[in-house]
């Protein structure tokens, strides 16, 4: 049953490749594109910028844990 | 809607959807975390920037969060500021919080808006999640 659903459901937003890749990227705010980092930057705003400048012009963006070992807020 | 699988992230296998907040045209592409724990759906003030939203025109407020923190969090009642789940689209009701400097940003889906429109099952022993059209709504056209 559970494989039946897992064959139909979504993907993840964050995959198990991604999440290794974005521990190169702690603290910092990653572009997204077809679930890889196609730009990075120290604001969302850099981060947009420099994936636009990359030819990507909706990226997903997100800041990256840097200490992920705490609690979240 | 379909099951999601969970995100794999630093902090563990967690319950994350691609949502997207719009401000007229203006678009942002954001992960965000499915909290049922959560009053409200909260997003990093940065998003605010990015969607040409202006600080001076936010009504400011402070929240007390799980941990105990204090943040400063704003919103801008008077802006036509919606989020959009998969092809659905609604009125986003959350806020956006200013984080103070050294802590670890996220952002949240809570039960002002997405759970008002959705049901969400989790089901943490396969690591996914069903989420449905609240019966409330009309379920959104394939």
């Amino acid at each position: 049953m559970v494989d039946m659903k897992r064959a139909t459901s979504r993907r993840p937003a964050i995959d198990e490749k991604l999440s290794k890749e974005l521990t190169a990227y702690k603290g910092q705010w990653v572009a997204l594109h077809n679930g890889q980092v196609v730009a990075s930057g120290a604001s969302a705003r850099e981060a947009a910028e420099a994936a636009l400048r990359g030819g990507v012009t909706d990226p997903l963006l997100f800041r990256v844990a840097a200490h992920p070992e705490r609690l979240r807020v | 809607m379909p099951w999601y699988e969970y995100s794999t992230t630093a902090q563990g296998i967690l319950p994350y959807v691609t949502v997207h907040l719009w401000h007229g045209s203006q678009r942002a592409n954001i992960v965000a975390l499915v909290d049922s724990g959560a009053d409200c759906s909260l997003m990093d003030a940065s998003y605010a920037d990015l969607l040409g939203l202006d600080r001076s025109e936010a009504v400011a407020s402070d929240m007390v969060t799980a941990s105990g923190t204090t943040v400063s969090v704003l919103h801008w009642p008077n802006r036509p500021l919606e989020m959009q789940f998969e092809s659905d689209r609604f009125p986003f009701l959350g806020k956006f919080i200013e984080f103070p400097a050294g802590s670890d940003p996220g952002n949240l889906v809570g039960r002002s808006d997405f759970f008002q429109r959705y049901i969400v099952q989790f089901w943490d022993a396969a690591q996914m999640m069903n989420i449905d059209t609240s019966p409330d709504f009309p379920r959104p056209a394939p």
